[in-house]
C-alpha cells in the first residue's frame, strides 16, 4: 500500500502539469475571444469600476 | 488547499460543496494550466484548462480555453463529446478552477465562450448550476442581444465574462 501511494507521489512529480500556451487550440480561442472583444467591447460596469480604481490609486 | 511539491500545484481533492461534487484538479508554477481526469464507463480522460493572457482594446484579460487532452497526439479537442456521464462534475470542476485562478490573479477578467453554440449552452448551464457559490465571490457577465449584461438563469449568452468582486 505504501508502495503504492509512493508511486502516485512519484508520479505527480514526473507529470508536471503541462504549460498549454502554445497549443494550437488554446491560442486559437484566445484569438477568437480577441476578435470577440474588439467588435463588442466589455461591459461597462466593469471599465467604469477599474477606471475608478485607477483614479483613486493615481 | 496549495500544496507546492517541486512544482505541482495539488489545488483541490475531491470534495463536495453546495452539494456539487467536482474532480481533484492541479496546475503548475505559473497558475495558466489546470488539469484533472473525468472518470466514467469511457474511462479516464484527462482534460485541460488554460487561461489564455489576450488583450482586446487595449485591456488584458484571461481566455478561458477547455478541452479533452488526446493522449496520442497529446494536442487538445475541445469538439469531442466524451459522454463520461459525468456532466455536471465536470462543469462544477470548471466553476472552482474560476475560482482558484481568481485566487490566484484577483484583478484579471476572465472571458469564456464555448467552440460550439452547444459548448457555450454548457458553460451557462454550468455557470447557472453554481451560482450561488460563483456569485458570492464574482461578477459574471453574458453578452446577449448585442449587450453585456449581469448573468441570469434562463438567458442564452453567446459569451461571458467574469471577474472577482
Amino acid at each position: 500500500m505504501k508502495n503504492l501511494e509512493n508511486k502516485k507521489a512519484m508520479d505527480s512529480i514526473h507529470n508536471p502539469v503541462r504549460d498549454y500556451g502554445n497549443d494550437p487550440y488554446f491560442v486559437k480561442k484566445a484569438n477568437k475571444s480577441k476578435v470577440f472583444l474588439e467588435k463588442h467591447g466589455f461591459p461597462k460596469e466593469i471599465l467604469d469600476k477599474r477606471n475608478n480604481n485607477s483614479n483613486l490609486v493615481g | 488547499m496549495f500544496c507546492g511539491i517541486f512544482g505541482i500545484f495539488i489545488v483541490a481533492s475531491s470534495n463536495v460543496i453546495m452539494n456539487l461534487e467536482y474532480y481533484q484538479f492541479k496546475t503548475n508554477s505559473s497558475h495558466l494550466d489546470f488539469e484533472f481526469d473525468s472518470e466514467g464507463p469511457k474511462g479516464t480522460i484527462r482534460k485541460v484548462v488554460r487561461f489564455s493572457p489576450q488583450n482586446a482594446n487595449g485591456i488584458t484579460y484571461f481566455n478561458l480555453g477547455f478541452g479533452d487532452l488526446d493522449s496520442e497526439t497529446g494536442n487538445i479537442n475541445d469538439l469531442s463529446k466524451s459522454n463520461n456521464g459525468d456532466r455536471e462534475k465536470i462543469l462544477a470542476t470548471i466553476a472552482h478552477i474560476v475560482l482558484v485562478f481568481t485566487e490566484y490573479f484577483p484583478d484579471v477578467m476572465v472571458y469564456a465562450q464555448g467552440s460550439t453554440s452547444a459548448r457555450t449552452r454548457l458553460y451557462q448551464m454550468g455557470i447557472a448550476n453554481n451560482l450561488d457559490e460563483i456569485q458570492d465571490i464574482l461578477n459574471v457577465y453574458g453578452y446577449n442581444a448585442g449587450t453585456w449584461q449581469r448573468f441570469a438563469k434562463q438567458v442564452n449568452y453567446e459569451a461571458f465574462l467574469v471577474v472577482r468582486k
